[in-house]
Order: structure tokens, then sequence, then C-alpha cells
């Protein structure tokens, strides 16, 4: 095989390491003297980045029944890690700008992947899971090793994609088929390649088959119902053309009322639309590149 | 009437049943037309669901499929089933899944 899993995900910068901001905050996190006020003001120094917490935080996402007007409220009712987790979500569209695949259109795969994100933190929260927005970006990223492929081995992509219109099968066997391993494994080995938290790392790396590891891991599982989902919903596509295989012993252990699939749906529908303006589109202001301080 | 999870109720709905917290105390009298604070409430004290008639449930209970041209029933029906590798019918998560994202469709294409 001319590509390993190694090669494939070295030298790809994690998330956080495009953030000046997240750098600045990570100090100012570990001063015993910082507040509130001081992490909000750290924050609005990036603009660009204030304006997408401010949207998110006055969308459907959260619901807020008065208006946020500074990120130091947002941080309040939000909570400081899920605003890191937040940052870190606003950065990987970034990281991976410039890669257009010809067999996928970006726009449908960032829709497809934040779709996956908001249903996994729905069901999250009605699963009263702690941290809803580690799921959320753990959906955002459940497919982030097919965007490796095509960045990394545009050549590989191609015979996937070739392989995928021939053969009835689905585009993870195709990619076992042409690389050795799947979409599943090179995420794994991204995100442990980034020393990101292992519930992260087994969340996205375990999203086809939650139930592998023999224990039941309600991260990989939530993703997975959340994949499963958003595929029968159609929204957006990273590739895969078909709703992928529903594990049933998920479903059962995850103890969800079938009642509550349709205001799940409904929801997603809704704060969809609030994630994609927050994460996807421009913000009216134009971002800066260079770090100001 | 549907009980509709916290996460979703919105100012506006009418509790249709008193909601009352663990130590069975009167929190929203049935009827009443719930307002942010409310919501706050029922936050407050943990409750996870109310029972609620909601403002447009009467022009959203009809059925969308129903009201859909059988011809393309069938066209969407068939669009969406082949979207699955093996639909299993005996499923009945796949299967209210399935219903769920067909009516959303239906909807859809009664917006247009």
């Amino acid at each position: 095989m001319e590509h390993s899993l190694k090669s494939l995900v070295a030298g790809i910068p994690s998330l956080g390491s495009y953030s000046a901001v997240l750098e600045e905050l990570e100090t100012v996190l570990n001063d015993p003297l910082s507040t509130l006020a001081t992490m909000g003001e750290t924050i609005e120094k990036d603009p660009d980045l204030t304006a997408r917490l401010l949207k998110l935080g006055n969308s459907s996402f959260y619901g807020f029944s008065s208006r946020l007007e500074t990120v130091t409220e947002a941080i309040s009712l939000i909570g400081v890690q899920q605003v890191q987790d937040l940052i870190l979500a606003s950065n990987v569209v970034e990281i991976f700008e410039g890669v257009s695949p010809e067999q996928v259109s970006m726009e449908s795969f960032w829709r497809h992947s934040l779709a996956c994100g908001v249903a996994a933190r729905l069901l999250a929260i009605e699963r009263r899971a702690l941290k809803p927005e580690k799921y959320f970006v753990a959906g955002l990223l459940h497919d982030v090793g097919r965007l490796v492929i095509y960045m990394r081995a545009p050549d590989a992509a191609r015979r996937i994609f070739d392989l995928y219109g021939l053969k009835r099968m689905t585009l993870r066997e195709a990619e076992t088929n042409v690389l050795g391993f799947d979409h599943e494994q090179i995420a794994g080995a991204l995100l442990r390649a980034w020393a990101y938290p292992p519930n992260l790392i087994n969340a996205v790396g375990n999203h086809h088959h939650p139930m592998a590891v023999g224990v039941f891991q309600m991260e990989a599982s939530l993703v997975h119902l959340a994949d499963y989902i958003v595929h029968a919903m159609q929204i957006g596509s990273s590739g895969e053309k078909f709703v992928p295989a529903l594990d049933m012993r998920v479903w059962k252990r995850l103890e969800l009322s079938p009642d509550f699939l349709e205001s799940l749906i409904g929801a997603v529908d809704e704060q969809l639309e609030a994630a994609e303006s927050a994460f996807l589109k421009p913000i009216a202001r134009a971002p800066e590149n260079e770090s100001k301080f | 009437m549907p009980k509709v999870k916290l996460e979703f109720l919105q100012a506006g709905m009418v509790v249709t049943a008193d909601v009352k917290n663990m130590d069975d105390m009167l929190l929203i009298p049935a009827g009443c037309t719930l307002t942010e604070k409310h919501i706050n409430i029922l936050q407050a004290w943990g409750v996870t669901d109310a029972q609620v008639e909601t403002a447009g449930a009467a022009e959203d209970n009809s059925d969308p499929l129903q009201r859909l041209d059988p011809g393309v029933l069938a066209e969407i029906t068939a669009e969406l089933k082949e979207k699955y590798w093996h639909f299993d019918e005996t499923n009945e998560v796949e299967v209210a899944v399935f219903n769920l994202v067909l009516r959303r469709k239906a909807r859809q294409l009664a917006g247009k």
C-alpha cells in the first residue's frame, strides 16, 4: 500500500493551532486571577470569532430568553469549556480550506458534518449527557477522515470512487479496499496525532460500529445515531450516498423514546440554519488572518 | 396532547395539564400560556417536559402526506427507499425515521 495511516495524517495542523485566541485563552484560564470578563475580553480581540459566537448564542441553538450582547455573557451562560469547544469547531473549516475534491462538494460535506454535530448535540441534551458541545464537535468531525483522503491522497480518492461506482459496496468498504483502512481509522489516527481526549477519538473513530470495543460507548453511540438520522434526512453528504446501517443494540442502549425522533428532526432543521451561519458563512466583517496582538 | 421536551418548549405554547415538580408542587397550572420565565422555572426545577397545545398544532395536525398527490407520494417514497442499502420494514426505528423523513419531504414540497 502506498499510503499508511501515519503518513496520511502526519503534519496536518490541529484545530486549536490555528487560533491565537485559543492559545491566549488557555493562558488566561490558567491564571487564578482571571475572571469571566478577562476571558470575554480575550475572545473579543477577535471580531470575527466574537460575531460568530454571539450569532450562535442568540440563535435557536441555545434559545436564551434575553439577547446576549457580550462574549462575557455568552461564557457565563454557555460555560467556559463549551465556548472553547465552539471555538475549536469554528476552526475546522479553516484547516481544510482549499481542499476541493472532484467527487464531493465541500459545501455538501460541511452541511452533512454540521447537521451530524447538531443532531449529536441534541441527542446528548436529550440523554442529559454532560457537556453537549463536545458531541457537537464529535459530530462535526465524524467524517474528517474522508477529508484527509481527499486532501492527502487524491489519487486514492479517485480509485475509491471508481470502485464505489462500479460495485455494490459502501464507500467505507471501497476505502478499505483501496487503502487497507477506512475514514474512521484515519480520523482516529488524526485525532490521536492531535492528542485529542480519548472519548472524542472513540466517538469519531467508532461511529460506524460503536459497540465494537465490547462496551457501550455513549459518545460513539450518539454520533452513530446522529449520522444515521441526518443521512436519512439527506442533509449534505461526505461522499456516501446511502443511509448507513443502524445498530439496533445502540438504539436500545440509548433508551430514547421513538416519539423523540420527531422533535429531533424538526430541531435539526431549525438549528442547522443557525449553525451554518455561525460556522460556515463568512461573517459580514472580514476576518483578519494575522494575529493582532 | 403531546408531551413536549423542555428543550423544545417555547413561549406562547399553552400548557394543557398541570406541571408539577418532583415534590408534587404546582409550578404552572393547566391552561396557562408559557412565557420565557415559566420555561426558566421548569429548567430550574429539573422538569423535563410538559403537555402543551402548540399554537400551530391545529393546522399542522393534518397529515402532509395525505394532501400530497398520490403519484408524487409514490415517487418520493421510492426515491427515499433507494437511499437505503437494505431497508428493514420490521424495524420500528427505521420505519419511524423513514416516515418522519417522508413527512418532512412532503412538507418541503408543499411549502414550495
